[in-house]
């Protein structure tokens, strides 16, 4: 039984066109579109979809992962997630990793599963969200 | 006359059993790798050559395209049958998701067909204003098998 280990990944920051161009595809909403729209939302100023933030908070936790020596192939569960802040132009995250043992077997081919848990920070250490997830991991090449 | 009733009611209006098929999207090989480029890129979801000999046997759609995609068929449904889509917005903002899994891997193609139920109301008030709505969930791919399902808690406003 080894002890939880907590790991950082790289650092992303969110522009303008990336906010916008995953809205216009996915979450075509006012608060994510257009600035002054989003000024006089729930928001207060245009921000990222919460799905654009489940799917950077996957990769950042699959590159912090990787980093640590863990082979990281995909995202299989959420358990939980909960969005905490809206994340806003020019925002930086960083995903805060931490994770225990490999558990025998995964739906994933060739994978076991790793249970995580991920806080997604700003740069002013800020919680943007949280969520706890089941990950595949490729089998026997855990360093 | 139903859909104006649709747009514009609020937290109190809405019954929990409510159930509804609002979309389906066949997904291509190219916006898969469009979005795997920026959201997942590694081989398995962005490289349909190299996915071939890779665990899947083939590109598959990574995970969150699917809830993205979710979204997408949610926004236009509501542009439709929901008040607010273009002004403050009555069915507001999602607050947590809950047993998202996803059980199948989703091929250049495949067409899933999204489903929502309205399982329970809370009690709690936000900001006096909103109340908190929890659907289910599903997507069901082209042969019925369910490939996603989760629980998402999304704030109403409220009319008193």
């Amino acid at each position: 039984m080894s002890e939880a280990r907590s790991v950082d990944s790289p650092a992303i920051t969110l522009d303008e066109q990336s906010i916008v161009d995953f809205a216009q595809l996915f979450d075509p909403q006012p608060y994510h579109l257009d600035r002054e729209a989003a000024d006089a939302s729930i928001f207060g100023g245009l921000c990222a979809s919460g799905w654009q933030i489940g799917a950077l908070a996957s990769r950042l936790t699959g590159e912090a992962l990787v980093d640590a020596g863990v082979p990281y192939v995909t995202t299989t569960q959420v358990n939980y997630m909960r969005w905490l802040r809206p994340t806003f132009v020019d925002d930086q995250l960083v995903a805060q990793v931490s994770f225990g043992d490999v558990l025998s077997g995964s739906p994933v081919p060739d994978c076991d599963s790793l249970d995580v848990v991920v806080v997604l920070q700003d740069a002013k250490d800020q919680a943007v969200a949280e969520m706890t997830c089941r990950v595949a991991v490729a089998t026997g090449e855990i360093i | 006359m139903s859909a104006l009733y649709l747009r514009n009611r609020g937290f109190e209006d809405i019954p929990v059993g409510e159930f509804h098929v609002f979309g389906s999207h066949t997904f291509s090989e190219l916006e898969m790798v469009e979005f795997a480029t920026r959201y997942a890129p590694t081989p398995e979801f962005m490289d349909p050559e190299a996915a071939r000999q890779l665990r899947w046997g083939g590109l598959v759609a990574t995970p969150w395209h699917l809830c993205a995609m979710w979204m997408r068929k949610m926004v236009n449904y509501m542009e439709v049958y929901a008040q607010g889509v273009n002004d403050g917005r009555r069915n507001g903002a999602g607050v947590a998701i809950l047993e998202l899994d996803w059980l199948e891997p989703v091929r250049p193609g495949h067409t899933l067909t999204y489903t929502y139920e309205i399982i329970s109301k809370s009690d709690k008030i936000v900001r006096d204003r909103w109340g908190i709505i929890r659907s289910r969930n599903e997507a069901f791919n082209q042969y019925g098998n369910k490939v996603m399902s989760f629980e998402i808690d999304i704030l109403a406003e409220r009319n008193h």
